[in-house]
């Protein structure tokens, strides 16, 4: 056999990547027993498959573009009713807690609600010298001091353990009607949580740019989270705050 | 650090009809092969941040388009989905990256070239480094290329290849016997 044909080339490659049936491998493996030259080159095409795979082990997707894609997994099912993901850089701002509702949107086709109220009254916090009316980090006392001024004591747990020490509390007026936000913070950053009664309005709110919103429905009580950390951080919170608040009720 | 795991599902919509989006579908169908989206970004774009763009729309697009998942291959499904999302991202943000060739079609038919008589020893192939590979992926026509990219870094077969690429097995076969060719001849070139 002198010259390798096309055909046999072709076959070459087909074994290499596995695709090759019985018979074909059969009829490989005899073409390269009598052909040298398609011998050779199989050597090659071998060697280089080896290069490529041990020079370029399989780079995993970034963990935070995991996060970040999953999290918009998660509330894309109210999204996409609406068709709100016909823009591909839409943001989307809020995530399901467990078992509670979620409530997100985006920044168009809605009514000012009480996120818009919550983000502008965290953001004004930051802004003054104090983001706390109250400043503890004793839960303790954060709790009667809401209960003395506005008669409404949101459950306030310790998560000072999961890398959420409390700061303190502060009175914000949500829609007309004083509403107990406890703050907490995480690394650089505070995370404003705002406890509004169960029967309030669950308009989605859009964060502006740097903030993000995490609702979710707990005992007595609706949460919105806000906070300029980032939103798997956020989210770590509301799950911890979720857990904290739900092992300390006692069951009915 | 929790002490235990919250259910994320989230509350169900009851206020308004029609076909919700599946997250479970979209978790049996796009988040296992995130890793080979990502994977086949990164060579297309060249660049990690890149990469990463173009993944999340793809992923958004995905999302979008679940329903018109034919129930074959996912992994060549998605694939495909970046690979209009990368094409399209490519040539509003990276413009002069784009390079078309206008004789692939005369490069494909002639199929895998017989190698050149200089054409290396595979001891030789195998002390090609990873800048060298890199360099001689990156500079191959860019249908070779992702077919190649296909097949030794997603790992996907011809049939696979051929469905998110919308040519046949054949001309997949022969890209990836040209693209391997090519490579080979450019390290002879490089280390001899």
């Amino acid at each position: 056999m002198s010259e390798t044909s096309n055909d046999q080339r072709l076959m070459m490659h087909a074994a290499l990547d596995g695709e090759l049936d019985a018979a074909g491998e059969i009829a490989f493996e005899r073409a390269l027993a009598d052909d040298p030259t398609l011998a050779k080159e199989f050597q090659r095409q071998q060697a280089l498959r080896r290069a490529l795979r041990e020079k370029f082990a399989g780079e995993a997707a970034p963990a935070a573009l995991r996060a970040r894609i999953e999290a918009r997994a998660r509330p894309a099912r109210a999204l996409s009713r609406r068709d709100a993901f016909s823009m591909a850089a839409s943001l989307v701002l809020g995530v399901g807690i467990g078992g509670g509702a979620m409530f997100l949107g985006l920044g168009e086709r809605r009514a000012p609600g009480p996120g818009d109220a919550l983000v502008a009254s965290h953001r004004r916090a930051l802004l003054a010298a104090n983001p706390v009316d109250i400043a503890s980090n004793d839960r303790h006392n954060v709790r009667p001091w809401f209960d003395a001024h506005i008669a409404v004591s949101p459950p306030t747990p310790d998560l000072a353990a999961q890398g959420f020490p409390l700061v303190g509390g502060r009175i914000d007026v949500i829609q007309g009607a004083p509403a107990p936000t406890l703050v907490y913070r995480y690394n650089g950053h505070y995370i404003s949580v705002t406890a509004l009664p169960a029967a309030s309005a669950a308009t989605p709110a859009a964060a502006p740019a740097g903030y993000h919103i995490v609702a979710w429905r707990g005992e007595g009580f609706n949460y919105w989270a806000i906070s300029d950390a980032d939103q798997p951080q956020l989210e770590d919170f509301a799950r911890a705050f979720k857990v904290a608040v739900d092992s300390s009720t006692p069951p009915r | 650090m929790l002490t235990r795991d919250v259910s994320l599902r989230p509350h169900a919509n009851d206020d308004e009809p029609g076909r919700p989006f599946d997250e479970r579908m979209f978790n049996a169908v796009v988040t296992p092969h995130l890793d080979d989206a990502y994977r086949f970004a990164r060579w297309l774009t060249g660049n990690a941040a890149d990469a990463e763009d173009v993944v999340q729309e793809s992923c958004l697009r995905a999302m979008k388009g679940l329903t018109n998942f034919n129930g074959h291959s996912a992994k060549a499904w998605l694939v495909a989905i970046v690979r209009n999302t990368a094409f399209t991202w490519m040539a509003r943000n990276r413009p002069k990256a784009l390079v078309l060739t206008d004789d692939l079609e005369s490069a494909e038919r002639s199929c895998a070239d017989a190698p050149r008589a200089e054409s290396p020893e595979a001891e030789l192939i195998a002390k090609a480094d990873a800048a060298l590979l890199q360099k001689a992926i990156a500079e191959l026509p860019a249908t070779f290329r992702e077919a190649l990219v296909m097949r030794e870094f997603n790992d996907m077969s011809y049939r696979e290849i051929a469905e998110a690429t919308g040519a046949p097995v054949g001309t997949v076969m022969s890209r990836l016997a040209r693209a391997r060719a090519l490579l080979i001849e450019r390290i002879g070139k490089e280390l001899s």
